[in-house]
């Protein structure tokens, strides 16, 4: 079974995404408000993947991909960027930073599933 | 000639006694030889009778051959025919099936499409009703106008009765002072407070923000009576066109927002805490 992290300060936004995660068979779904309350997550559970927003409070979604990137343990684990900041320019700083792929809001749950059925292998 | 003459001498007795032996001897081997010919014509009659026999034979072999020959042409022609047949119908099922495929896949993205609907306003719908909290319920509109409908630059207008205007409850990409209050009973936002019916200036959606000019209004109800308004004046740049989803969202916030907004407002009320409706939107 793999294990997916949300990290958005919207609890709204993150039901929404956990609503939609929760079609993939096999998949369990923790939540976070933000990227040190996703650190704290990461170092309690064993996690296959983070959908993450950036526009968060004590600690931003690029925060968070940087950090994770720079852990030994956990840099391998691929990352889901959903924003609303949908410029280029935002989009080519997540991904240099080392995101695996960019989403923008408002979602479309089946995006979201099919990005993370492809980064997780899931058929 | 005497007697004497007429007998032959003896010369002349070895001379006919040879052309005798001679004729004999000449019609012996005429005879012999014409032996040898009946022989031999026997011979060759019976070698023209055997090859004319083999000659038969072979030919009704050979027609005895040609007969299966045929038939399995006419088999495998046939078999052709059938196989052409087959693949034709294969062929047209083929298509019939590709043609089925295609409509399934049509039906299952709508019916994607549906569920996403569906999800979005169900969580939009759990969350306006999970609390009575002023400002967290604010918050929750907010949230559902800028990450479910992509909405940039927005406020949560109410009407004040007492002045006849509309005051500002909350704001999203802009600052509360910024927002124009206008009167309750003018221009677009008052035709919306009068109709009921939300606007939508379609020509704009991926028109930058203008304060002045209200791209989508949507009234918010409490039955048929317009307590407020969502004024949008833009939305977010990835965001350039509206979907059904919006349309129903939109629908949502009017027939559930203003009535979570008046729940809210009473339990604050009945805590002691708001006196009045805003002095709880001023908490927000």
């Amino acid at each position: 079974m793999a294990t997916a992290l949300v990290v958005e300060d919207s609890p709204t936004m993150r039901q929404l995404i956990v609503f939609a995660l929760r079609r993939i068979r096999g998949l369990e779904v923790l939540e976070a408000d933000d990227g040190v309350d996703a650190l704290r997550k990461m170092a309690a559970a064993k996690l296959d993947i983070i959908l993450t927003d950036i526009n968060m409070p004590i600690m931003d979604g690029l925060k968070l991909v940087k950090r994770v990137r720079s852990d030994e343990a956990l840099k391998g684990i691929p990352i889901i960027i959903i924003t609303t900041e949908g410029a280029e320019e935002d989009r080519q700083r997540a991904l240099a930073l080392g995101a695996n792929a960019y989403i923008t809001k408002p979602i479309q749950a089946p995006q979201v599933i099919a990005k993370v059925k492809e980064l997780l292998k899931i058929t | 000639m005497s007697k004497a003459d007429d007998k032959p001498t003896i010369p002349e007795l070895d001379l006919v006694e040879s052309k005798r032996e001679f004729i004999e001897t000449f019609f012996k081997r005429g005879a012999e030889f014409t032996e040898e010919l009946m022989h031999e014509n026997e011979k060759l009659r019976f070698r023209v009778v055997q090859l004319e026999e083999e000659r038969r034979a072979l030919v009704s072999a050979s027609t005895a051959t040609d007969k299966p020959n045929t038939g399995a042409l006419r088999e495998l022609v046939s078999r052709i025919e059938q196989l052409e047949s087959d693949r034709e119908k294969l062929l047209s099922r083929f298509s019939g099936v590709e043609r089925e495929n295609h409509e399934f896949s049509g039906r299952y993205h709508d019916i994607e499409r549906e569920n996403n609907n569906l999800a979005n306003l169900y969580v939009a719908s759990f969350q306006l009703h999970s609390t009575l909290d002023l400002r967290e319920l604010t918050q929750i509109i907010l949230e559902i106008l800028l990450n479910f409908v992509g909405a940039k630059t927005f406020a949560i207008q109410l009407v004040d009765e007492d002045h006849g205007k509309l005051r500002t409850l909350a704001t999203e990409g802009v600052d509360r002072a910024r927002v124009p209050e206008a009167p309750a009973a003018e221009g677009r936002i008052g035709e919306v407070i009068k109709t009921g019916g939300t606007y939508i200036d379609g020509e704009r959606l991926r028109a930058r923000a203008d304060l002045e000019r209200p791209v989508i209004i949507v009234p918010l109800k409490i039955r048929d009576k317009v307590v407020g308004v969502v004024i949008i004046w833009d939305l977010l740049s990835q965001k350039t066109a509206l979907a059904d989803v919006d349309y129903e969202l939109f629908n949502l916030l009017a027939a559930h927002a203003a009535s979570a907004l008046q729940g809210a407002w009473l339990a604050a009320e009945l805590k002691g805490r708001a006196p009045h409706l805003w002095a709880a939107a001023d908490q927000v």
